[in-house]
């Protein structure tokens, strides 16, 4: 870049251009750098909307009829009644799944012999499609709140023993030695060592347990038909109101998505020091 | 302003006709000791040197209790032993640092395990912290200091608890040579101050050479003591003597001794 | 080689461990019947014998296993769709950096969030046939085959291709013959947890999808209050969901054999 003083005002233009083309240009790499979802996202939203005014899909309404849709629900009230239901059942569920998998899991990434007799039948659990077994449930638990309940811990029970299992396991035995050589043993070991050395893994499978609870509960009451939010969804589908059913999944997949995003802040808080 | 208690009773260790057999995986089983006889006296600093393999670490947690022996006994101070004791501590080859524990609450690990009070342990583990130079990284987690300085972490928990007898597996054997050397002085530096019994076991000749009082020499399969050497230097010596004949010379010996047939070889 | 430490991991006598796994399992059964006789009604809570011999039953019956190719269909082909669309992105966000970073937040989403409140919007585009069960067998798995695939050609290793381009190997060849077989591990590690996904997105759509398949005739069942074949037909997609998972397992260690 040249500057001469015949070229002045010319080369000044040029310089100011090129330090606001300079600005354009960092902010665009900037935003392709840290928001690469608005690039993609605000082009799709809008066509969403033309395609929605084009009344070109009867589940597409407009993008803007989703959003109204979805005010309306949430101050309406309905959603008011069936959100309990879910998140009560949700909680109940994966709080026994939590409790009851560590332990179990624990109990067979420590011993051999329990891990050799019981692992098979983990196994047959995890590769299966449990969501098959929901029907029988609701019919020997009827279809109240307990079922949900039940097909939450289905969902996500096996996976965190098998997840707290492997962190157990994971574990340096040389840590557990030095552990023993200086007499730490049983419940001191278990709460010093043995769980901070798994927490890794435990957490992760608890991360992948609350998107899964989402998804059986969501399920087991879509099941059942009338109850919370998945009877909800049912509802507004069979009454063809597509657009109070586009703003609850995005409500339920949006909330479930933060839910795990939070989790895995916090996860990544709790193993900063590893 | 507490010192590092004195070891006043540092008791003698009598290794009496040890034997153990391990089944491996495969399930073949191997003898990896067999008739060890050995007496270590109090205050003593003797180094088990031998080939890998052959059992110079499972002798090393026979006496730290963490094995039980197949045969014979092993009695400290009289007492057989049963278990790990708070009369013995280990620094394990690998450091086995817990990494979710900063450098001060690991060396306060063992010390809670005791129920030790809290401030009690945490003035014992900032001595500790203090004698291995580490003092300014406490609140450092293992995953942020290097091999030297996470041994001397280990050094330093071990000598936390003030055991009696100091047990070491192949403390320096993950570290390079220049480390090496260092924590060899370090170590030395530290150990004489209290004198405790120390148990060394290696497979570096000049390293046994250098740390010890005796040097036990082992070999493999099964594993036995083939023979206890003296090492006639001066207990206060420096670097500089691995530069005088008279080192080269025992280690020499030494290494004739572990060379001669039938020490590797399985009989 | 070293033997184990201190004892602490002994191989359980083999005798003891089947002996105990059969145990288990009689336990279970036995709890089933009890529970069964003592609590319910056969209607509702059909004991394990009663499934049992429904289950014999249902085998020889024409009818399930109609059922079962009609739901394998649906598996089939969102699952083939998944594997093309799949792998094929994966391959190219694992190549170029800016598929892989535009593309990377809804891959996330849709591996992450709960699937099923996507149902009713399938059953609204496509109504409640063979196409809504494969757009949601397709939707399940997506995800998994993709990321899979994209972490597997991202990693490989870039010495190797580095040696390729030294010996002049152009970007196809490189890629066909160094960057895939080196991401192949991981495409079907990602194949293996695809099809359980795509087999959960099965049976789920099924389930809720009652008008062909094997949930047509769970729910035919379920209908004339025969409890214990609705249960032996849930027995069945269990099965049918452990021998897919079965086949491909028995896949993957074959087309990975050389890393063994």
């Amino acid at each position: 870049m040249n500057l001469t003083a015949a070229n002045g005002i010319r080369e000044d233009a040029a310089l100011t251009g090129a330090a606001r083309r300079g600005w354009l240009v960092r902010s665009a790499r900037w935003i392709y750098r840290r928001a690469p979802i608005l690039i993609t996202m605000i082009p799709l939203l809008a066509l969403w909307e033309i395609l929605g005014r084009m009344h070109l899909f009867l589940v597409l309404p407009p993008l803007s009829d989703v959003l109204v849709a979805m005010w309306d629900i949430v101050t309406s009230g309905r959603l008011g009644d069936a959100v309990p239901d879910t998140l009560l059942a949700i909680a109940i569920g994966l709080a026994i799944s939590l409790i009851a998998g560590i332990a179990c899991g624990i109990a067979l990434g420590m011993s051999p012999l329990l891990e050799e007799v019981f692992g098979p039948y983990v196994d047959v659990m995890m590769s299966s499609p449990v969501s098959a077994i929901v029907p029988a449930l609701v019919l020997v638990f009827g279809t109240g709140r307990e079922s949900i309940v039940v097909t939450v811990v289905l969902f996500t029970f096996f996976l965190i023993v098998v997840n707290t299992q492997a962190g157990v396991k994971q574990l340096d035995p040389a840590l557990r030695e030095m552990a023993l050589s200086f007499q730490c043993s049983g419940w001191v070991m278990l709460r010093r060592v043995i769980i901070p050395g798994a927490l890794p893994l435990i957490l992760a499978g608890a991360r992948m347990g609350v998107g899964r609870s989402f998804n059986g509960a969501v399920f087991g009451e879509m099941l059942i038909s009338i109850v919370g939010l998945g009877g909800l969804l049912m509802t507004f589908g069979s009454r063809f109101m597509f657009d109070r059913l586009d703003a609850l999944i995005i409500l339920i997949v949006g909330t479930a998505v933060l839910i795990v995003w939070i989790f895995e802040l916090v996860e990544r808080r709790l193993l900063r020091n590893r | 302003m507490a010192t590092l208690a004195r070891s006043i009773d540092t008791p003698a260790i009598s290794i009496q006709d040890v034997g153990k057999q391990f089944v491996t995986s495969s399930g073949e089983s191997v003898q990896a000791l067999a008739g060890v006889n050995l007496e270590i006296g109090a205050g003593e600093f003797l180094s088990i040197l031998g080939p890998s393999g052959c059992g110079k670490s499972t002798l090393l947690r026979i006496i730290d209790g963490l094995i039980e022996a197949d045969t014979g006994s092993v009695t400290i101070a009289g007492e057989p032993v049963r278990g790990p004791g708070p009369d013995r501590a280990m620094v394990f080859q690998n450091f086995a640092l817990l990494p979710w524990l900063s450098v001060v609450e690991n060396i306060m690990f063992p010390l809670e395990v005791r129920r030790i009070p809290k401030d009690r342990r945490r003035e014992l583990a900032e001595q500790a912290l203090a004698t291995v130079g580490l003092s300014a990284f406490a609140k450092h987690y293992p995953r942020t200091l290097s091999g030297g300085m996470q041994q001397r972490v280990g050094l330093a928990r071990a000598l936390a608890v003030e055991p009696a007898i100091l047990l070491m597996d192949e403390p320096f054997g993950a570290l390079d040579a220049l480390t090496r050397a260092t924590l060899q002085d370090e170590l030395l530096t530290v150990w004489s101050r209290d004198r405790k019994t120390a148990v060394f076991v290696t497979h570096a000749i000049d390293e046994a050479v250098y740390l010890s009082d005796r040097v036990a020499v082992m070999s493999a399969h099964p594993g036995q003591v083939m023979e206890v050497v003296e090492i006639p230097l001066d207990r206060n010596r420096e670097a500089s003597i691995r530069d005088e004949p008279e080192f080269a010379e025992i280690v020499t010996n030494l290494r004739h001794m572990l060379h001669s047939p039938g020490v590797g070889t399985p009989r | 080689m070293t033997p184990r430490r201190s004892g602490m991991s002994r191989r359980p006598p083999k005798i003891l461990v089947i002996t105990l796994r059969i145990a288990v399992f009689a336990a279970f059964i036995g709890v089933w019947e009890w529970a069964a006789k003592a609590r319910g009604s056969p209607l509702t809570f059909p004991t394990a014998s009663a499934v049992a011999g429904a289950f014999v039953r249902i085998i020889g019956e024409l009818s399930t296993w109609q059922a079962v190719a009609t739901t394998l269909e649906a598996f089939a082909l969102g699952y083939g769709l998944a594997l093309v669309v799949g792998i094929g992105f994966g391959l190219l966000a694992g190549r170029f950096e800016p598929v892989r970073h535009l593309g990377g937040v809804y891959l996330r989403i849709l591996l992450t969030a709960p699937l099923a409140p996507l149902i009713p919007l399938m059953i609204g585009i496509f109504g409640i046939g063979l196409a809504a069960r494969v757009a949601l067998v397709f939707i399940f798995c997506l995800a998994t085959l993709a990321i899979n695939t994209q972490v597997g050609v991202e990693n490989a290793d870039r010495d190797l291709i580095e040696m390729a381009r030294s010996y002049g190997a152009k970007e196809l060849l490189a890629f066909r013959r160094v960057r895939l077989p080196a991401a192949m591990p991981a495409i079907m590690a990602g194949v293996r947890l695809g099809t359980a996904r795509a087999v959960v997105g099965m049976v789920v759509a099924e389930l809720i999808i009652v008008s062909v398949g094997l949930g047509q005739l769970l729910n035919f069942y379920r209908g004339r209050f025969r409890a214990a074949e609705m249960f032996a037909v849930v027995i069945v997609i269990l099965l049918v969901g452990l021998c897919l998972l079965q086949i491909v397992k028995l896949l993957e260690r074959r087309l990975t054999r050389w890393q063994r």
